[in-house]
């Protein structure tokens, strides 16, 4: 053999021996997955990089959990290519199936997801009743009726489940089978807004109009909601809580609670890098409260800054900036904050409203102003009022209302609020005063209107 | 080198040519051959071993019609905060504006529409980062200047020469009207007069938090228009987040009534206010049920009087009328109901589509916004409920767009029909190739067709058609609402303007 044929076949074994070590990284033929991660901000972005580079061809939990990263941030194509890697690898377990069949689910692949998920379902595993619970949505997406009961009855006291079954039986005409069900939902869950809702839709179906109106009165305020919301969102939670910008803000949170305030900060600047070039409200508000706790005022006015050009305004926003103020010693900015955050409404802070006010009514009294401190004090418990009426807190309300009335006599919303709440405590003769007041101060009051005409 | 050496290695040099010349040279060994085919081969497989699989989503490439074409163009927003907000904050004058924060991209409507009564269209635009609803005013277009100096970055520079490419090589030019601000999260704005004084006023739907939430924050609020500005009146307060607004005299006596959409979250329903005069309304329920989006007003069954359409879409996904008897009591029907929960319905607009003078409805199907789960399903696209009379609305589905956000009906090919314009706000976007705004041909009633008019942007969801330049034939406007995990470019008001060919 001459030299030549020695240096090819040199060749041939050394691209051999790199097919053979592409093999083993790849875990078979095909390439290695690369996704599309440029949609996503840096710390997400980064940190699915490192799991990809981190990850176990030869490893079915690897691949599947891929998979699973892959089906929260919506890279679709990606996690289903995972999950049938795994299979070639080895066997899924039920609860890798399930996972399979989110994926497919998601991606909307539903008959196929439909198939997957069965054999979990039928088994004796814990994920059985979530599977059974997935496929009778899916079934609910596929329009098949029959079907999706067939499967939501096998789940096993699933509220979500519960609701897509009653909301079946209401349009199936058989109301009575649903309200019987959310009767039984609400026994375990008094507070369940969704139950009373639904038993209400109910009984309208039945032609029930009196049941039906006290349902709508006891929706409209208890508080519990329970949208659809399955377990495969809780995994959606969690993986996006163990990655990127959302680990920085919690870990700032846990030092701000413990008081200290360097890391507090320190990871609120981190976490603003790990979520470019995205914004997010929750970073600056964490970023504010950390530098307003280490006694750096104006650092936090200045992310406050920041989130009213991202966002607008917001009660939080103007009871974070009156904190600054106060904290700087400069009152009539911050009584001033405080005003405008009492007259814009909140709502994923609720208890803001009643901040500002309880702010208000406390420097008032500070600079010796008894008046406008106790017209502020009633606010305050006008505002509280609402907060327990609205979490189906209805002697609570009461009582703060009450009082708020005493201070606030001249304002129809405090006595249209109480009259709302007596009528609820059954008490037909002091909601009906109330419900009066209300309409002295504003005759064209509909809601007060239509209350006034049920305990009369 | 002595001249011996020199001669034999002239003489090896010429055998080994000769030889090669003659022999191996032009006919190597057959093993040689195998064995470089061999190496061929596996570098063949072992490069095809490093590339990635293909990872998209199976969605058909749509292309342009061929006969018709829009020159895009950007309606660009500036920084606006209102004083009294900057003077709160303890901002100095421009300190805000020279900071590098950008309001959020949170356009939540547009509509072509003639908001100051003179005869000729603006954009109106509610914008819910902003906080404020605004007109824009086509003034017209000259030949584009590129905004360039010698400090300009790359990117600046990059910007500039994809703006001149993108409009033709021209600028359009507007005047800004403002409408109103503060209020947080407008979500609609109804053009009408409500007071009956020939001045058209401006009724802005409040949602009072952009994002889901089932508290007391909505308002309804007008914007009365009084010689050359609005003035402020909050008409409905306490509700839960408000969506939308439409007028109709609903009692027949003589005013504007108001038929007022509440979103909520888990909670809303449609409220009537009833108009008591002097800026007066009286407010009742008329429907308990969540994630009510629209509720145009129209005759539906020709009776004489207006009734309301009502899009319910929080889980019931349902299309609801609510049959007025002439007096203002309203009766309830269902009109469409799917028990596909996921449908994610974005809202429902009135059109006589097939023009039998029957008022029909076009719904908009794919609201994907749930939490990174943004996904074109099979199901997204836009359902046609067309009015038969006698409350009976058959569906059909006639176009199909994953994350079809809003749909808006206009005669695009000039044929004497209504076609229809749709946007997505949550397609597969990681894929650069799948469109964001598509048409949908009627072709003698039937719509198979559909034809791209853009990738980008992306994340729409709202669109209006409607002639913006005064040239006689409808233009395209559509807002971009972000959603906040992904990162895709900012348009936050994307116009179309027709093109007009030979």
């Amino acid at each position: 053999m001459r030299k030549l044929h020695f240096i090819l076949l040199a060749v041939v074994f050394g691209q051999i021996a790199l097919i053979a070590m592409r093999y083993q990284g790849n875990g078979g033929f095909n390439g290695p997955v690369t996704s599309r991660v440029h949609k996503l901000e840096t710390g997400f972005r980064d940190a699915v990089r490192e799991i990809e580079s981190d990850h176990d061809v030869n490893s079915v939990e690897s691949w599947v959990e891929l998979g699973g990263i892959y089906t929260t941030f919506a890279l679709m194509p990606e996690a289903e290519y995972c999950f049938r890697r795994a299979l070639e690898v080895g066997d899924l377990d039920l609860t890798q199936q399930f996972k399979f069949g989110i994926c497919l689910s998601r991606r909307g692949k539903i008959e196929t997801a439909i198939k997957i998920l069965k054999p979990v379902g039928a088994s004796q595993d814990k994920l059985a009743s979530h599977a059974n619970l997935q496929i009778g949505l899916d079934y609910l997406r596929l329009d098949d009726r029959g079907n999706a009961e067939i499967f939501l009855r096998r789940t096993k006291n699933d509220e979500i489940a519960e609701f897509a079954l009653a909301r079946i039986l209401i349009r199936d005409d058989r109301a009575q089978e649903a309200v019987e069900i959310l009767g039984r939902l609400i026994d375990r869950s008094p507070n369940s807004m969704r139950a009373h809702q639904m038993q209400g839709w109910a009984y309208e179906k039945m032609g029930n109009e009196q049941e039906a109106r006290n349902c709508f009165d006891r929706s409209m305020h208890t508080s519990e909601m329970i949208t659809i919301h399955p377990i495969s969102r809780d995994w959606d939670e969690e993986n996006v809580n163990a990655m990127g910008a959302s680990v920085a803000l919690t870990a700032s949170t846990a030092a701000l609670e413990e008081g200290d305030t360097e890391t507090a900060t320190r990871k609120a600047m981190d976490s603003f890098k790990l979520l470019e070039p995205l914004w997010r409200p929750a970073y600056a508000i964490q970023a504010a409260l950390s530098f307003l706790e280490s006694g750096d005022s104006d650092t936090a006015l200045f992310y406050l800054k920041r989130w009213l050009i991202h966002d607008g305004e917001s009660a939080y926003l103007w009871e974070l900036v009156g904190d600054c103020y106060l904290a700087k010693g400069s009152e009539v900015e911050a009584e001033a904050a405080w005003l405008r955050g009492q007259l814009v409404r909140a709502s994923k802070t609720v208890q803001a409203n009643a901040e500002c006010c309880r702010k208000l009514s406390e420097l008032y009294a500070s600079q010796g102003n008894a008046l406008k401190a106790e017209r502020y004090r009633g606010y305050h418990k006008y505002e509280s009022g609402r907060l327990q009426w609205r979490d189906n807190k209805v002697r609570e309300a009461n009582y703060e209302l009450t009082t708020a009335a005493e201070i606030l006599g001249d304002d129809e919303d405090v006595w249209f609020l109480l009259a709302e709440v007596q009528r609820a405590l059954n008490d037909r003769s002091a909601a009906k005063r109330s419900y009066e007041e209300c309409l002295r101060l504003a005759p064209n009051h509909g809601r007060a209107i239509v209350g006034l005409g049920l305990v009369q | 080198m002595d001249n011996e050496n020199s001669d034999t290695l002239v003489e090896e040099v010429a055998n080994l040519t000769a030889y090669d010349a003659v022999g191996k040279m032009h006919r190597p060994e057959i093993k040689t051959v195998l064995l470089c085919c061999v190496i061929g081969i596996l570098t063949v497989v072992w490069g095809l071993m490093g590339i990635s699989p293909s990872l998209t989503s199976e969605i058909p490439v749509l292309t342009s019609h061929p006969g018709h074409s829009w020159t895009p163009t950007d309606l660009e927003q500036q920084k606006y905060i209102p004083e009294h907000l900057q003077a709160l904050i303890d901002a100095e004058s421009g300190e805000l504006k020279d900071m590098e924060d950008p309001h959020e991209v949170r356009i939540t409507n547009v509509q072509i529409i003639d908001v100051d009564g003179d005869g000729k269209n603006e954009v109106l635009v509610c914008n819910a980062s902003q906080n404020t609803v605004i007109a824009y005013s086509y003034l017209g277009k000259k030949a584009f200047q590129p905004n360039l100096s010698e400090d300009s970055t790359p990117e600046e520079m990059q910007a500039e020469i994809q703006k001149l490419s993108e409009s033709n090589g021209f600028e359009y030019q507007w005047k800004e009207i403002l409408i109103g601000d503060s209020m947080v999260a407008p979500a609609h704005a109804t053009v009408f007069d409500v007071n009956n004084d020939g001045q058209l006023d401006v009724i802005v739907s409040v949602l009072g938090n952009i994002m889901p939430s089932d508290e007391l924050v909505g308002q309804v609020i007008l914007f009365l228009k009084v010689e050359d500005r609005y003035e402020r009146h909050v008409l409905l307060k306490d509700v839960r987040r408000v969506a939308d607004v439409q007028c109709g005299d609903f009692d027949d006596d003589g005013d504007i009534d108001l038929a007022v959409a509440v979103f909520g979250y888990a909670r809303g329903g449609v409220r009537l206010l009833e108009n008591l005069g002097d800026l007066q309304f009286r407010d009742s329920s008329l429907l308990d049920r969540p994630g009510v989006i629209h509720v145009p007003v129209h005759d539906y069954d020709k009776d004489g009087d207006q009734d309301i359409g009502v899009i319910v879409t929080q889980d019931e996904e349902e299309v609801w009328a609510l049959e007025n008897d002439g007096q203002g009591n309203f009766s309830r029907r269902i009109l469409y109901e799917t028990d596909n929960y996921d449908v994610g319905g974005g809202g429902l607009i009135k059109v006589d589509l097939d023009q039998d003078g029957y008022m029909d409805f076009l719904m908009s199907q794919g609201d994907n916004l749930e939490f990174g789960h943004g996904w074109p399903m099979p199901y997204h696209g836009c359902v046609w409920l067309r009015n038969r009379g006698d409350w009976t609305f058959e569906a059909e589905m006639i176009g199909k767009l994953g994350g079809t956000y809003a749909a808006a009906p206009s005669d695009l090919d000039n044929d004497g029909d209504l076609d229809v314009v749709l946007i997505s706000m949550s397609n597969d976007y990681a894929n650069p190739q799948n469109p964001s705004v598509i048409w949908v041909e009627n072709d003698k009633g039937r719509f198979e067709k559909q034809h791209l008019i853009a990738r980008q942007p992306v994340e729409l969801i709202t669109v209006d058609c409607g002639d913006i330049n005064g040239d006689g034939v409808d233009d395209i406007v559509a807002g971009q609402f972000r959603i906040p995990l992904s990162v895709v470019p900012d348009h936050p008001i994307r116009i179309w303007f027709k093109e007009e060919r030979e």
